[in-house]
């Protein structure tokens, strides 16, 4: 069952470049226009993370992902990779801990 | 679906260490290759690939610096490989589906739907007699022509319909509501050269109502077995009172005759009952086609026994209907028994016989005006005898035979 799902997008909020303040103006997808992660948290057993350059440093218990703005740490118990595409991948385990770098 | 198609591909689980296994990953994915099931650490990782994704490693194994081993095998591609070496098992399967193919040729099973007063055995029977039975080939069968001989061997079937479902024959017929109507139309079909209403054993009238034809006899007067009691025959008189013509016309009426009709009943003082020992012996057979094989073998020693037999059909898959059937006997040990009745049970018995007798006779619509009976002991039974005077419609049609076509040339 789907209990909660949060979506957290990147982004430096503090410098905003023109192309970041022509999306927001225009009110474009930032993951698209700015190559921003999506990462999506269901429960704290499942992570599904799109727009990611590759994976930086995998073991049971942290995975590393190389966003194509930032890193992304998922920290827990037991990690696995359920599929991993060039496009999306799914992240189980017990989560306890998502950081970006 | 993704899994289906993963195991038609077929699909291995891979370990992968060495110097950037992670590298090793994300390389496989660059060029397109899905990795699923990714587990493991410090250095060694398991993960799943499609096999055609597996040749394409060699670069990136090198590039990497990793080492890859299979550990597992899945897949349609590996299950033809290794069942190219079971030649049994897939001379099996072979067999199996042509068993099948061969077997759906023919018929398994025969149903009958809404017959109520026709019963299943006659439909067999018919089915039977055109050479329909369990075993028979599907492309014999000319259903159209089964439908038309059914309806027209059965004359109360208004509707037929047959149908082949797979192996199975589905027989639905409608039976008419009405077949008293419909035996009257036949019988005044029968009797449309004019009938007689004759007297179909002896004994006084009791009662006559006439309908139509001419009373030959009165309420009192004594008759014969086949005495004519209402005729068929109608006189066309002429002014002179001579008669000009017969007209024929079936008699129709209700004639009541009163005899006397013996009965006879008898109970014996000394009995035999089965008094059972309480041993069993369950055996278990199989019927293939009309066959009963029983294992064991030994068959039962008892002495004397009553056998119960349950028996169930077998049906592949719940549909289709084998010519095997499947069961178990069970033969319950009893010891017959001599006993005596006494005096008052033996007569407690044939009073209900007697009043068995007569409810029989009630049912038939036999009216019992006075029972005469007594009942005597003999040395090893009891017996009921006497007389009953019943009333009962005891008339039949029977076609006009006689037709006095002198009477008129005569009169003339």
């Amino acid at each position: 069952m789907r209990k909660r799902a949060v979506r957290i997008t990147d982004g430096n909020e503090k410098e905003k470049s023109a192309r970041e303040l022509l999306v927001e103006s225009l009110r474009l997808p930032r993951d698209t226009m700015m190559g921003a992660s999506i990462v999506t948290v269901i429960g704290n057993d499942q992570v599904l993370v799109e727009n990611y350059r590759g994976i930086l440093e995998y073991t049971d218990c942290c995975i590393t992902l190389q966003g194509k703005t930032c890193r992304i740490a998922v920290s827990g118990r037991c990690l696995n990779i359920s599929y991993y595409t060039n496009d999306d991948m799914k992240i189980e385990g017990k989560i306890s801990e998502i950081r970006y770098l | 679906m993704i899994g289906i198609i993963r195991w038609l591909k077929g699909f291995v689980k891979i370990r992968v260490w060495g110097y950037a296994p992670e590298r090793f990953m994300n390389l496989c994915t660059n060029r397109g290759i899905v990795l699923w099931g990714l587990s493991g650490s410090g250095g060694c990782y398991t993960m799943f690939l499609c096999l055609s994704d597996y040749f394409a490693l060699r670069d990136i194994v090198k590039k990497t610096k990793t080492r890859v081993a299979v550990l597992e095998r899945h897949g349609l591609p590996f299950f033809m490989r290794d069942a190219g070496r079971r030649k049994t098992f897939l001379a099996g399967i072979l067999c199996c589906f042509l068993f099948l193919t061969v077997m759906s040729r023919f018929v398994w099973a025969i149903e009958f739907v809404g017959n109520e007063r026709i019963t299943d055995d006659e439909l067999t029977d018919f089915l039977n007699g055109r050479g329909v039975d369990y075993g028979t080939r599907k492309s014999a069968l000319d259903i159209e022509a089964l439908e038309d001989a059914l309806r027209e061997t059965f004359p109360q079937v208004t509707w037929t319909s047959m149908r082949l479902d797979g192996c199975r024959i589905t027989v639905q017929i409608k039976e008419n509501e009405l077949p008293a109507q419909e035996e009257q139309e036949a019988d005044a079909a029968r009797f449309s050269d004019g009938a007689d209403l004759v007297a179909v054993r002896s004994g006084v009238i009791a009662s006559i109502l006439t309908r139509s034809g001419v009373p030959q006899v009165k309420a009192g007067d004594s008759v014969e077995k086949g005495d004519v009691l209402i005729s068929g025959l109608v006189p066309v008189m002429n002014d002179d009172g001579t008669v000009r013509e017969w007209q024929r016309t079936a008699a129709d009426g209700d004639i009541v005759l009163e005899y006397e009709r013996d009965v006879s009943l008898k109970q014996d003082f000394s009995y035999t009952y089965k008094n059972y020992t309480g041993r069993e012996k369950r055996f278990h057979f199989f019927t293939l086609f009309d066959r009963r094989y029983v294992f064991p073998f030994t068959g039962c020693r008892f002495v004397k026994y009553d056998e119960v037999i349950q028996q169930e059909r077998v049906r592949l898959l719940g549909q289709i209907d084998l010519p095997l059937s499947a069961g178990s006997i069970v033969c319950r040990e009893y010891l017959p028994v001599d006993a005596v009745y006494d005096e008052e049970s033996a007569k407690r018995l044939l009073e209900a016989a007697f009043q068995k007798f007569i409810a029989g006779l009630e049912e038939k619509g036999v009216h019992i005006i006075q029972k005469d009976v007594k009942i005597g002991k003999r040395e090893d039974a009891m017996l009921l005898r006497g007389q009953l005077t019943v009333q009962q419609e005891a008339a039949v049609l029977r076609p006009v035979t006689a037709v006095p076509e002198t009477e008129p040339e005569a009169a003339q």
